[in-house]
């Protein structure tokens, strides 16, 4: 299997003519995926954006076989289709799946549980852009603290619950590998997708995409917001392997909360308190955050190593 | 990204005129995957020009462009297939030599 990187992906394109908004990063991860696992590939898409945009007779946006799946059902979706060609001896097609944050953190989190649960080999892609968008950016489980909605108008901060950790939830079922990566670090995603697509079971990125219309962001700021939400400490690089834990980015200290949520309009009602919040609860995520991987660290080694 | 050129853009456009080609529209979307129905020129409000003296060809122009819109000419150089390209300026933010400029659409 030849390794993914930057310098090895091809030219050729499996997702394009789409009709995303200009400067949509779920596309850019969806474009990213299919053109590194390349032509072998079954894909599963929600109800959702990415499915809205790309399924417009007579064209299909997808250079591959793609479905769309139920809002509440693309682990089960995927976990069939994987069934289905493991007992048809296929054994050289990823079966991998694009899911917002809403069917993923929320509506279709029980039948991502089964999935992650039955152990087929899927690979599990929650595009993350922090809101229910194909219907008009309403608040999800995955919608961070202080982030306006039309369902969260005055973002909420002290009373909102915090953004659902998807990459915990999912490493707590004991699945060989979950991650979380950026539209802003290209070759960690592609790493961490080459990792994904090796192991013996399910694995789950979540991937943190922004949404120019609905974040009220520049369209050319898909990968800067990538990098400034790792700077400031409000999407932490991890990897989930088997039983241990890895952080990949310990930023020594965290860059100003502005430079991230200064660019964007939904952060824009927030008052220092509201920051100060913000930062406390990004502080105690990081504390637990370490105390995990602390503690998987001394744990016996996995029942499966790779 | 391999820097091979690849003078085609990704696909191809082939407009479909529901009037005249009824026949010729596919039973699935599936028969037409990778083609544009459609030009999504029209959601451009800035084009994205490139100075190409300079450009090294390091392709992250190509590679951060969510429609893929940004391809190798024969020169083995970036160019906008401009029927893809909906003006998001991404290729112009991630440019590391800063070549690429978004300016207003040139007429045609
Ligand atoms: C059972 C069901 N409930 C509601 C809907 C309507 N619906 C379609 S897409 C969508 C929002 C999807 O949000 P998310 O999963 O976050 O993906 P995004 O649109 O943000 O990409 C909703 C509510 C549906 N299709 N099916
Ligand atoms: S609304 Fe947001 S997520 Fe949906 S296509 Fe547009 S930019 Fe992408
Ligand atoms: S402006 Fe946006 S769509 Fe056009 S080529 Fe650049 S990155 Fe691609
Ligand atoms: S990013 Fe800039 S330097 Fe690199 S290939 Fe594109 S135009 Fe040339």
């Amino acid at each position: 299997m030849k390794k993914i990187s930057i310098k090895t992906l091809p030219d050729e394109e499996f997702f394009v003519g789409h009709k995303g908004c200009s400067g949509c990063g779920g596309t850019l991860i969806l474009r990213w995926t299919l053109k590194a696992l390349g032509d072998r590939c079954y894909v599963v898409v929600p109800a959702g954006c990415m499915s809205a945009i790309s399924f417009i007779y007579p064209q299909m946006a997808f250079g591959v076989n793609a479905m769309i799946a139920p809002f509440a059902a693309t682990g089960a979706v995927l976990s069939g289709i994987a069934a289905t060609i493991r007992a048809r001896g296929i054994r050289d097609v990823h079966v991998v799946g694009f899911a917002g944050d809403g069917a993923t953190a929320d509506i279709g989190l029980q039948s991502l549980s089964g999935a992650l649960d039955r152990r087929e080999r899927i690979l599990y892609i929650c595009y993350d852009n922090e809101a229910y968008m194909n219907t008009g950016v309403q608040r999800s489980g995955a919608t961070p603290r202080g982030a306006r909605t039309t369902t969260s108008p005055s973002g909420q901060v002290r009373f909102a619950a915090a953004k659902k950790d998807l990459v915990r939830i999912a490493a707590a079922h004991g699945i060989p590998y979950a991650a979380s990566a950026t539209t802003g670090h290209p070759a960690d995603f592609l790493r961490k997708l080459d990792r994904a697509r090796q192991v013996d079971g399910p694995a789950f990125l979540h991937v943190f995409a922004p949404c120019p219309p609905g974040w009220g962001c520049a369209t050319d700021a898909a990968a800067d917001l990538g990098r400034s939400v790792v700077e400031t400490g409000l999407w932490p690089l991890v990897e989930w392997d088997h039983g241990e834990v890895r952080i990949n980015r310990e930023p020594r200290s965290f860059a100003p909360l502005a430079d991230y949520l200064g660019a964007q309009a939904r952060f824009r009602a927030l008052g220092e308190e509201d920051l100060a919040a913000i930062a406390a609860a990004r502080d105690h995520h990081w504390q637990a955050l370490r105390a995990w991987a602390r503690e998987c660290a001394a744990a016996a080694p996995a029942a499966h190593p790779a | 990204m391999s820097g091979a050129p690849v003078t085609a853009p990704p696909c191809a456009l082939r407009p479909f005129a529901r009037e005249t080609q009824l026949a010729a529209w596919p039973a699935t979307p599936q028969a037409d995957a990778g083609q544009l129905v459609a030009s999504n020129g029209g959601w451009r409000s800035l084009w994205p020009a490139i100075a190409l003296d300079a450009c090294n060809g390091c392709g992250l122009c190509l590679l951060f462009c969510p429609d893929g819109a940004m391809v190798w000419n024969a020169h083995g150089l970036p160019e906008v297939a401009a029927d893809w390209c909906k003006g998001c300026g991404l290729c112009a933010r991630e440019c590391p030599k800063d070549l690429i400029v978004m300016q207003a659409e040139p007429t045609p």
